[in-house]
């Protein structure tokens, strides 16, 4: 058995009202990449920010190379081996790769403070062959894409040598190729000894990487397994502590009328021509590789961003929207992609976010009837199970999930008929990832019609009752349920498949 | 459903005592060192009701100006021209009272009329270039702040204007039912029509709702510009408001009032807990924020602090309220 880099031994943490953690263990040997897996809130990420420094335990020991160490701070976590990379990455936009891998220990001209402006780059660029990733070392992080910039985290990490290096969920943001080059890179630095401990929501992953799997479910350990003995279904069922009997609860209803209907849509420069219709009662895919350009075509019929050219139907009336307003006003609701910055109003709470969408429908005269608001609030969250102690609460303390859940409950307050999910799965466990399609069906027997963007192509073939597939700013393609394949998908996303050729 | 509404009462009294607890003591510490100091030194009496209408009657302008300054900083903005709005409203007005024929009260009232709606032009201007034309409201408002303060100058010379009729001095000097000092009365009135606008209306939640993620907001059809644009109309507004009472006050329409006060406004606003990134404040919070500073000036007068000594304490204050508001972030 190879050595032991670290052991995490009967770790506990309490917040208030909550324990995060309940002595919990984990461990990680030498060129292994560990899988860290669990629902939203089950503690992984606070694990992992008391392992980074970033947060003290209430109890429990981290030993380090066998030797016991108090990881105090990030610094002394950095010095003891351990790096960690978040899903918002903590580069500098405006330096550029070099300056960022060496952040803090730029190379100095003999004893003077000035920075050897020729070594760090030689450096960085020593660093980055040693990867086997190709990147111009001078260019600013900020004309960096995401996989690039998530390259320019791991050469910081590997330029400290680190031992210990944590990823949380790196493969959110990727596209299928640079996620293939991102495992590559990963078997490598496993091949030099180091010891990778990787969370991810999405399952595939742990098979096709991990070594080991760990477990966690409410603050608490589950199990430590190979990833050799696991199924999908195992881990499913550790994670969510019961039999997940429908991944994808999938209802067939009758299709019924047009609700919303686009033509020639177009942006210039971004999309072309796009046209499509929905029904009532029916859940359309929009799929596509990162970069073929949905979000921005579900922004732009939202009114979020302008057209250049188009025209859009509700309920076979052309309608002009030239903002979120106008569209919300014609019973058109967005979900965005990224909830946190472009969803929710985090300081706000649970209610005011809820009603923020329909506040009209609260007022009397200029006052917001404020009994009124609260019996709303109240009885969404009591509907939709939203996780959290009174309407009141600022909806940063809630877990992903549960955020997702309240921008759901602004959508379904709206009575909007027409709803367009921009990745609604994204960052959500398994077991509200249910809930959440469990939601949609409701909306699709009200009469509603939903229009689901998503790279997910489990989630696009298990829910959707047609694919649209973008590639490029174009449409590329319709698929039925019944002809709908991966392979298929696949074939017209990378721009293969000309059905009408 | 009586439950879920009491807890809910709870949750808010709870949120309350946490954001107004620390002020609010802070406040009474003030009292009462200033009353124990006073009395060591044979001086009794700070805590009475005469010192604190006079406390009051202070504060009443800033306090006019610092409800408009909370909006636009919960919207995540600023206002630096309210010290030079108050300056042109004040002139303007007493330039046509000045001009006015008899009898006064006409045209004292026509005065601050045009003088109000003057003040409504220059935030809805402020309004414009921070929505339509995206420039930084930082940098809007000081263009406005040198460009008003120069009108002002311009508009009289650079000399005041006086006297002026008794009955202007009314706004700034006048007393209801005896006691109450008129400016005291406008100042609860201001404040409670601002702590009803930003709590009760739709208007004040997206005002805050904007302040809190504007992108959000936006995509959730608030019409962030409108929104906006009324906020520093309101602040305009107020910003005259207080120049008036200040004119009033005085006697005397000074093209140099105001000098340097937008920054003590926003200082009081900062006191009371409103974040200066946005989203977060409460014109509760601006009220005892400007008690604080208040009665710690007049208390240190009340003690024989002189006005160096004032501004070095008043700094220290300031820091001190930001740190608290760092401590219980955390």
């Amino acid at each position: 058995m190879a050595d032991l880099l670290l052991e995490m031994r009967g770790i506990t943490k309490q917040f208030p009202g909550v324990l995060a953690l309940d002595d919990v263990s984990l461990d990680l040997r030498e060129g292994e990449v560990h899988c860290l897996l669990g629902e939203n809130g089950a503690g992984k990420s606070t694990l992992m920010k008391i392992l980074a420094g970033a947060q003290p335990a209430d109890a429990g020991d981290i030993l380090i190379g066998g030797r016991p160490a108090a990881v105090t701070s990030p610094a002394r976590a950095r010095e003891l081996g351990v790096s960690m990379i978040y899903q918002e990455f903590n580069l500098s936009p405006f330096l550029s790769v070099a300056e960022n891998i060496f952040l803090g220990r730029e190379p100095r001209i003999g004893k003077t403070p000035f920075i050897d402006g020729a070594r760090l780059r030689r450096d960085a660029e020593e660093v980055l062959r040693h990867m086997g990733v190709t990147l111009d070392v001078r260019l600013p992080v900020n004309r960096l894409s995401v996989a690039q910039m998530q390259m320019v985290e791991i050469a910081k990490a590997v330029s400290v040598n680190a031992r210990i290096l944590v990823m949380d969920e790196p493969s959110a943001t990727l596209t299928d190729h640079e996620l293939a080059s991102l495992f590559t890179l990963i078997g490598e630095l496993r091949g030099r000894g180091m010891g990778i401990l990787y969370i991810s929501h999405r399952l595939e992953e742990v098979f096709q990487i991990g070594d080991r799997a760990t477990v966690m479910r409410d603050g608490r350990h589950v199990a430590t397994r190979d990833v050799a003995d696991l199924t999908r279904e195992d881990i499913i069922r550790m994670m969510v502590g019961r039999e997940l009997t429908e991944e994808f609860p999938k209802v067939s209803l009758p299709r019924g009328a047009e609700r919303l209907r686009v033509e020639g849509l177009t942006r210039d420069g971004l999309f072309h021509d796009v046209g499509f219709s929905l029904h009532a009662g029916e859940i359309v895919g929009l799929t596509g590789l990162v970069g073929s350009r949905r979000t921005e075509v579900v922004r732009a019929i939202f009114g979020a961003d302008r057209l250049s050219a188009g025209r859009v139907f509700v309920d076979g009336r052309e309608v002009a929207v030239s903002s979120p307003r106008d569209a919300i006003a014609h019973g058109v609701g967005l979900l965005t992609e990224d909830r946190k910055n472009q969803g929710l109003v985090l300081g706000m709470s649970v209610r005011e976010n809820i009603t923020l969408a329909n506040l009209g429908e609260l007022v009397r005269g200029i006052f917001v009837k404020g009994g009124e608001e609260r019996r709303v609030a109240e009885d969404f969250v009591r509907e939709l199970q939203i996780k959290t102690p009174s309407v009141e609460q600022a909806v940063q303390l809630l877990s992903g999930g549960t955020q997702q859940k309240v921008v759901l409950a602004r959508w379904l307050f709206t009575n909007a008929g027409i709803l367009m999910f921009d990745e609604p799965t994204r960052g959500v466990d398994v077991g509200a990832k249910t809930e959440i399609f469990r939601l949609m069906n409701a909306l699709l027997e009200r009469g509603a019609a939903v229009l689901m963007v998503s790279s997910e192509l489990p989630e696009v073939l298990g829910m959707c009752d047609r694919i649209l597939v973008m590639h490029e700013g174009r449409l590329a393609g319709e698929l039925s349920r019944a002809e709908a394949t991966q392979e298929r998908i696949m074939q017209l996303a990378t721009g293969g498949g000309r059905r009408h050729g | 459903m009586a439950e879920g509404a009491g807890a809910a009462r709870m949750d808010s009294l709870r949120r309350n005592l946490w954001t107004f607890g620390p002020l609010v003591a802070a406040l009474f510490l003030e009292l009462a060192v200033f009353e124990m100091i006073g009395r060591s030194q044979d001086n009794p009496g700070f805590t009475s009701f005469n010192t604190m209408m006079m406390v009051l009657n202070q504060s009443a302008i800033f306090g006019v100006m610092a409800v408009g300054m909370t909006f636009v900083i919960i919207t995540g903005g600023i206002d630096l021209s309210v010290g030079s709005l108050m300056a042109f409203g004040g002139v303007l007005s007493a330039t046509v009272v000045r001009h006015g024929q008899s009898p006064a009260w006409v045209w004292i009232l026509l005065g601050w009329c045009a003088a109000l709606g003057v003040g409504m032009c220059a935030g809805s201007a402020t309004g414009l270039l921070v929505t339509r034309l995206r420039i930084p409201p930082f940098i809007a408002t000081l263009a406005l702040m040198s460009s008003l303060r120069g009108l002002g100058n311009l508009l009289t010379d650079g000399k005041p204007i006086s006297p002026l009729p008794p009955e202007y001095t009314w706004l700034g000097r006048g007393q209801l039912f005896g006691e109450l000092p008129v400016s005291v009365v406008l100042f609860m009135l201001v404040l409670a029509a601002g702590f009803v606008l930003l709590n009760h209306t739709r208007f004040g939640r997206y005002t805050r709702a904007i302040g809190g993620n504007e992108e959000s907001a936006r995509l959730s059809g608030v019409p962030v510009m409108r929104v906006k644009w009324l906020v520093y109309t309101l602040c305009g507004a107020l910003a005259v408001m207080a120049g008036l009472m200040l004119t009033s006050r005085l006697g005397s329409g000074d093209p140099k009032i105001g000098l340097g006060d937008e920054l003590s406004v926003i200082a009081a606003v900062v006191v009371g807990g409103t974040s200066l990134s946005g989203g977060r404040g409460s014109i509760a919070g601006t009220f005892v924020g400007l008690l604080v500073v208040s009665v710690l000036n007049s208390g240190l007068n009340w003690i024989g602090v002189e006005t160096f000594g004032q501004q070095v304490t008043l700094g220290l204050v300031i820091l001190a309220a930001v740190l608290l508001d760092r401590v219980k972030g955390e």
